[in-house]
């Protein structure tokens, strides 16, 4: 006599290979009434709509990716294939394009961030970080624009970011040789300028609180115009020296708190 | 049954780091580590947060496939599985609040004698972690015995035994509902 462990298998295997229960049951009266339950309960577990994953994992996926790649101090070859895939799902599916447009907050904003992070590791030579670093100085700067045409406070993290962006943008730019140095500083020099005139505009339309930390985003532009233009006479194959840099991330982490730290 | 043997045809294509390649995995893994993992935890953030984990080393480590890849991918989804479980030991009843809030609003309206997903998802969690794991392979993706005993390192014979043993706790506690 077979073991009830047994018939229920070749019974399972008969319904994978395509028989319907009341089919197997019928060609087997002598399975136990255990085993005909069983292999029913079998048979409605296999048909239930089993759940799916909602959008949100890929978002999610996406934002590892982003977060985990760059911080390395060295980009492992484990990473490359990660990398890719987050790169073409962006690409393919058009999410990036879809998420320019979106601000802190929105679903879609993890994916813009996700998609500036993997460019940023994706870019090499010094001028394709500036020009990434400027193009993201300038939609932080856009998005604190934005949230202040909603009545909302300064958000002190973005602050930061669209300072720090365009403090790292000049450090690549200070990295370029001197043919293509002399256009970038002018390109820094006119987007701090832009930057400080936004921030003097924000002063008018924001509550009274947030008007110090934008003072003090004024002065880092007014600062960063000196540091340019100082560079533009150095001719320094460094650019702006360390300690200048170090004296601004020391009083941007003083400013802003521990999110100025990119 | 899906021949789970069969490599994948991109399968070649995504170890050298073809990124359609990769997205194919995607589309066809993700879906099926989500509601093993989904059935296991509970709740949709850690099924979420531990389907990505699962994508993220399989997508990592791409390279070191050498057998079939259905199983392989499932067993990265089991230890990641176990070290969630022994994380959360020490919060099993914040689990089970959370568990519960989650249940709580139904899928789909249950007939009397129907097996629904909410009635899965309720009674699934009150069977050993073995019978769960027996259960969901081989009747929600389609494993062979032969299969589940190699991912759990048993011999088929006892995955039968607690094939066995699962389905049945699950009717009898199926019985105690009047479903």
């Amino acid at each position: 006599m077979k073991e009830p462990e047994q018939e229920l298998e070749e019974a399972l295997q008969e319904l994978e290979g395509g028989k319907s229960v009341n089919e197997i049951l019928k060609a087997h009266p002598e399975y136990s009434e255990e085993v005909r339950d069983l292999l029913t309960l079998s048979a409605n577990i296999r048909e239930i709509p089993h759940p799916l994953p909602r959008e949100e994992l890929l978002v999610k996926t996406l934002a590892r990716i982003a977060q985990k790649g760059p911080r390395r101090t060295f980009w492992p070859a484990l990473w490359k294939p990660a990398f890719a895939f987050a790169t073409f799902v962006i690409v393919f599916f058009g999410v990036a394009s879809i998420s320019v447009g979106s601000v802190p907050g929105t679903m879609l904003y993890p994916i813009k961030v996700a998609t500036e992070r993997i460019r940023l590791t994706l870019a090499w030579t010094p001028e394709q970080k500036a020009e990434i670093r400027l193009e993201l100085s300038d939609r932080r700067l856009h998005e604190l624009l934005q949230q202040a045409a909603d009545n909302k406070a300064i958000d002190t993290r973005l602050l930061a970011r669209t300072l720090s962006e365009a403090q790292h943008a000049l450090d690549a730019a200070a990295q370029l040789p001197e043919s293509r140095r002399d256009y970038w500083m002018e390109r820094m020099d006119h987007f701090a300028n832009y930057q400080k005139e936004v921030f003097a505009d924000l002063t008018e339309r924001t509550p009274s609180t947030d008007l110090p930390k934008l003072e003090q985003a004024r002065m880092m532009c007014l600062r960063r115009m000196e540091q340019i233009r100082s560079m533009g006479d150095m001719r320094g194959p460094r650019g702006p020296g360390m300690m200048q840099r170090q004296m601004m991330e020391k009083m941007m982490k003083r400013m802003m708190g521990p999110d100025a730290t990119p | 049954m899906p021949d789970t043997d069969k490599q994948p045809d991109w399968l070649d294509r995504a170890k050298n780091g073809d990124a359609k390649s990769i997205s194919q995995m995607w589309g066809e893994y993700a879906p099926r580590i989500y509601r093993y993992v989904r059935y296991r935890v509970g709740t949709n953030a850690d099924a979420e947060d531990l389907t990505s984990e699962v994508m993220l080393r399989a997508i990592r480590r791409l390279r070191d496939v050498r057998q079939s890849f259905a199983p392989w991918i499932f067993r990265i989804a089991r230890n990641l599985l176990v070290d969630f479980f022994r994380k959360r030991s020490h919060a099993k009843e914040y689990q089970a609040m959370e568990y519960k809030m989650e249940s709580a609003s139904p899928v789909e309206n249950p007939e009397h004698g129907t097996l629904t997903r909410a009635t899965l998802e309720r009674l699934l969690p009150m069977l050993s972690g073995e019978q769960q794991e027996v259960i969901l392979l081989r009747f929600v993706e389609d494993f062979s015995p032969r299969e589940i005993a190699k991912q759990m390192g048993k011999h088929e014979d006892a995955v039968r035994a607690i094939q066995y043993r699962g389905l049945r706790r699950l009717k009898e506690l199926l019985s105690e509902e009047n479903i």
